[in-house]
């Protein structure tokens, strides 16, 4: 383990490495800081230029990306009340309140060092845990595979909100079903019609940006903007941002808020499909229900630890949703499903042989994710002021170019005009799922563990020679099974006892 | 709630349309008859999926009990702006059909200056400037620095040859 911690840290060193670490963090910062467009349109905007890469390279900026993202999503939250990412709703709570009563430089120098933390913490959570589970998950068979890829389905829908289960469901199941198109595992075309551009199956980027890049700027066009929201972004842009100094007092008095919602982010993160808003909504209700009556007024009102505690519960989330990524190849999120594509478009397949197969590429990452947590820290803090002014790029400018850079990003990997055409048919039908409330992270969720599910499916049915005891015959396979039936139907039941009491 | 007017009605029914044209399309994938001693054909996961798509979608649209509390579609959509919205889309496609004919630095230039225009940008100089320089610095950096092919199209062919 202390030679791949050393092979780790040669890579993530690197100067070439530093450098895409920090161009990542600024790149990250802005596109999360633009309302609509999330860690997910931005490390997909990131999969086409960083193909020529090696694949340590790739993953270290897009883990910078990651970071900058929620960082960003948490600066226009406080700014201007839009938060850019979902995980970054709680922070608006009590950062925008700040913001308004000038002190928005104190609450974003709260919001990264809470950050930080979280992401510290995360990152000491992650090195004890990934080899550990990495070491367990070695003993895997097919069956297990199919079964927790059945789980990490599930689990996306299960933690889906109220009333949203049965359409996370049919969502998954549609990326299922859209993994089939093309070549199946013994060579036999699927729903290709004739068409030779779909003999390769319909790639993964292209579904990833169409869904999240493109349909996220004509959602942001079709729906107008609130006034407010936008006045609000000329007032704070241009204001001066105030001290951005926090008091010793002030550091003591967050100081436990911070890390029990990094644990609790951390532990919450690990979930497949709980991700970043879930923990930062639990740490923010935890830390209101903790709170003495006096500081329980202050909550929504501009309070220091309402502000603490979703920020470092979501970057704590952020890392911990690594977990399975790295050691099941199974993402947790959808922002982790992203990076689970890139991954297996480099030729890496994330999982418990990573850590053996690949240990340079496994604990770069990791110290790259924490690396990027520095780099925010020490770098886009002080920048702050200047980053924020981009928020001032007209709508009218900056949606065709994002329209156009996620536009060219599938062509400079096929170099096929059917791509942009594909692309853009299939972000129109998102458009309309938008609309409609359908999620669109357990579709892609769907498409990307399509092709190793199928895979699995038919190893383990072949071993049991088309028996269906393989689901029951070894006590991995059952208890992941009975953890995923559980998943899905305890929310089920407990929302059906509620409704009769 | 009418059924039109449900937004997980219609999303469902649009999915359950989708699911039994894949449906039958499955009949469409040749099975191989030197692997039809195996247990598991091409076909095995599709079956599976559609028939789980088609359930939930009944499920859904049938059964599921009726949320009052959901938004209808008629208020959800109040106030979009569907015209640049399309707009939007219809230039994107657009691009991506005369990609090959304009080459990559015109089409761009042409969807930047039209998107421009569709938001309603009235500074037309600034407009025509940011939409050469976006598609040129892309030109350069793609080109110059990363050494990537990108088709000059067939107009420029036919004034300039290959």
């Amino acid at each position: 383990m202390l030679d791949g911690i050393l092979q780790g840290l040669n890579t993530a060193f690197l100067p070439i490495n530093l450098l895409l670490l920090f161009v990542g963090c600024f790149a990250g910062t802005f596109i999360g800081m633009l309302p609509g467009l999330g860690p997910v349109s931005a490390i997909a905007l990131m999969i086409p230029i960083t193909y020529g890469f090696d694949p340590s390279s790739g993953l270290i900026l897009m883990a910078g990306v990651y970071y900058g993202a929620v960082f960003g999503g948490s600066t226009s939250a406080i700014l201007i009340n839009a938060p850019g990412v979902s995980g970054a709703v709680a922070t608006a709570f009590d950062g925008y309140p700040m913001a308004q009563r000038g002190e928005a430089g104190r609450a974003l120098a709260l919001a990264a060092y809470s950050s930080f933390c979280g992401g510290t913490i995360g990152a000491v959570f992650l090195l004890i845990f990934v080899p550990f589970l990495a070491k367990v998950s070695l003993s895997f068979q097919s069956a297990d595979y199919f079964a927790l890829m059945l789980f990490g389905l599930t689990a996306i829908t299960a933690f889906a909100g109220k009333g949203q289960v049965l359409k996370a469901v049919l969502m998954a199941v549609l990326g299922l079903m859209l993994a089939t198109v093309g070549e199946d595992p013994s060579g036999i075309q699927r729903f290709t019609f004739g068409i030779t551009d779909l003999y390769d199956g319909i790639s993964f980027l292209l579904l990833s940006m169409a869904t999240f890049a493109i349909a996220e700027a004509l959602v942001v066009i079709l729906r107008p903007a609130p006034v407010e929201s936008e006045q609000s972004s000329q007032d704070v842009s241009f204001k001066a941002l105030g001290s951005m100094k926090l008091s010793k007092e002030e550091v003591l008095d967050v100081a436990p808020v911070v890390g029990r919602s990094s644990v609790l982010g951390f532990l919450v993160g690990v979930l497949p499909g709980a991700g970043a808003t879930i923990a930062s909504f639990l740490a923010y209700g935890m830390e209101r229900n903790l709170a003495s009556l006096k500081e329980k007024l202050k909550f929504g009102k501009g309070s220091l630890r309402g502000l603490a505690a979703p920020e470092s519960a979501n970057n704590a989330a952020s890392t911990g949703s690594f977990v399975p990524l790295l050691t099941l190849g199974i993402p947790g999120s959808a922002t982790t499903a992203v990076m689970l594509g890139a991954l297996l478009s480099y030729g890496v397949q994330p999982g418990p042989r990573l850590y053996i197969d690949n240990p340079a590429v496994f604990w770069s990452v990791i110290i790259s994710m924490y690396l990027g947590n520095v780099i925010l820290l020490v770098l886009n803090l002080p920048l702050i002021p200047y980053i924020s002014r981009l928020l001032d790029i007209p709508k009218q400018f900056l949606t065709p170019i994002i329209l156009f850079l996620s536009l060219i990003g599938v062509y400079l990997v096929s170099f096929n005009p059917f791509d942009l055409v594909m692309m853009v048919v299939i972000g129109a039908i998102a458009v309309f799922f938008r609309v409609l409330n359908f999620p669109l992270a357990p579709m892609l969720l769907g498409f990307i563990l399509g092709g190793m599910l199928e895979e699995n499916l038919r190893r383990a049915l072949m071993i049991s020679d088309g028996s269906l005891a393989f689901l029951w015959e070894r006590p991995i396979t059952a208890s992941i099974l009975l953890i995923t039936l559980a998943t899905v139907l305890i929310p089920q039941l407990l929302s059906m006892l509620r409704k009769n009491s | 709630m009418n059924f039109l007017n449900s937004k997980n009605k219609v999303g469902s029914s649009f999915i359950l349309l989708f699911s039994l044209i894949y449906l039958a399309a499955i009949f469409e994938i040749p099975v191989n008859e030197s692997l039809s001693y195996d247990v598991v054909s091409a076909r095995t996961l599709p079956y599976c999926l559609a028939l789980v798509a088609i359930l939930v979608c009944l499920l859904q649209i049938f059964v599921s009990a009726e949320d009052d509390s959901e938004e209808s579609l008629h208020t959800a959509i109040q106030g979009f702006q569907w015209r640049p919205c399309l707009q939007l889309t219809a230039a994107m496609f657009l691009y991506g059909m005369s990609f090959e004919f304009l080459g990559f630095l015109l089409a761009t230039f042409l969807f930047l200056l039209v998107g421009f225009a569709i938001l309603k940008e009235k500074r037309y100089l600034l407009s025509l400037a940011v939409a050469a320089g976006v598609a040129l610095f892309m030109w350069l950096v793609l080109t110059q620095l990363f050494s990537i092919h990108l088709d000059s199209g067939e107009v420029y062919r036919m004034f300039f040859g290959s």
